[in-house]
């Protein structure tokens, strides 16, 4: 089944809302919450993605992380990630203009406000991808890392194959 | 009488997800009988793994033979398994083509976000529709 086609404006509008309203509702353990939401909508994501390839995975880091950054890429951000290299097992995803924080402030947060909601952003955006890899049973850390509209991945973890 | 006697979904972690007898039958037979080729199936990935042969496909084929049932497999790339006990001459493209619906059948259900993930299905419409995926398929009409 093909991804339901919907108006990214809108999702990222929502998503941006969303964030918003758990920052200004639970100040203190926004982050918490942000991640959990993300670690489950990646699973439940990823399980939707699965169905459209044929041939299973079966957690091979390599085509894990391919999977990652072109099929995951294109349903949850609207296109693949532009770099991924790796180093000593570490592998590194950059977008160059991820558009999730790109609404936000284009370019760089101005004040502690836009750049709590930036890192909130990443945060999300980290816990999905988390999510996404976990079920493709890889166990291990997402941290993100803005230059200004530029986002780079680090995913640290252990692979099954 | 439906050509199909059960259908077991199963987790990354093995926890039984979704369970379905079809006509009648012995429940904890059927639940002996797929807890046994879980293991089949379990092997089967693994040795894949070690050897590195690339497996092309979701549908890992037949299971196990009993005497009277045909244990079939699938593997999702989230270690999502389905399997299968059906009657011997039901054809491999049936159970094939039933193995993707289920899936998919499921897939919708897990996208349900106020279902717990790792928690058994409970989903009203899943059970419908496997029930008339599974007996849809009959056992092909022996010539006398």
């Amino acid at each position: 089944m093909a991804p339901t086609p919907l108006a990214a404006t809108s999702t990222i509008v929502l998503h941006n809302e969303m964030l918003q309203y758990t920052l200004e509702k639970y100040p203190d353990s926004a982050i918490e919450r942000v991640e959990q939401m993300g670690f489950s909508i990646g699973l439940r994501l990823v399980e939707r993605l699965a169905l459209a390839s044929t041939r299973p995975l079966l957690g091979k880091a390599n085509d894990v992380v391919m999977f990652i950054c072109k099929d995951f890429w294109t349903a949850a951000f609207g296109r693949q990630a532009t770099n991924l290299r790796q180093q000593r097992g570490v592998f590194y995803i950059t977008d160059n203009a991820f558009p999730w924080i790109i609404n936000v402030s284009r370019g760089g947060p101005k004040d502690a406000a836009e750049s709590t909601l930036r890192s909130l952003i990443l945060s999300f955006a980290s816990a999905v991808i988390g999510g996404a890899l976990s079920s493709l049973g890889a166990v291990g850390s997402v941290v993100p890392n803005a230059h200004g509209d530029q986002v780079e991945f680090t995913v640290t973890g252990q692979f099954m194959a | 009488m439906s050509a199909i006697f059960a259908v077991a979904l199963v987790g990354p972690k093995n926890s039984p997800l979704f369970f379905q007898t079809f006509g009648d039958v012995v429940v904890l037979n059927l639940q002996f009988v797929v807890h046994a080729a879980l293991d089949v199936l379990d092997e089967k990935i693994q040795d894949e793994n070690r050897e590195d042969r690339r497996k092309d496909d979701n549908f890992l084929g037949l299971l196990q033979t009993t005497d009277r049932f045909k244990v079939w497999g699938y593997i999702s790339s989230t270690f999502h398994k389905i399997l299968i006990v059906a009657a011997e001459s039901v054809h491999q493209a049936d159970i094939k083509v039933m193995m993707t619906k289920i899936h998919a059948l499921y897939v919708d259900a897990y996208s349900n976000p106020f279902h717990p993930i790792g928690r058994p299905i409970h989903a009203a419409t899943m059970t419908k529709e496997v029930e008339a995926l599974a007996t849809a398929v009959v056992l092909p009409m022996r010539a006398v």
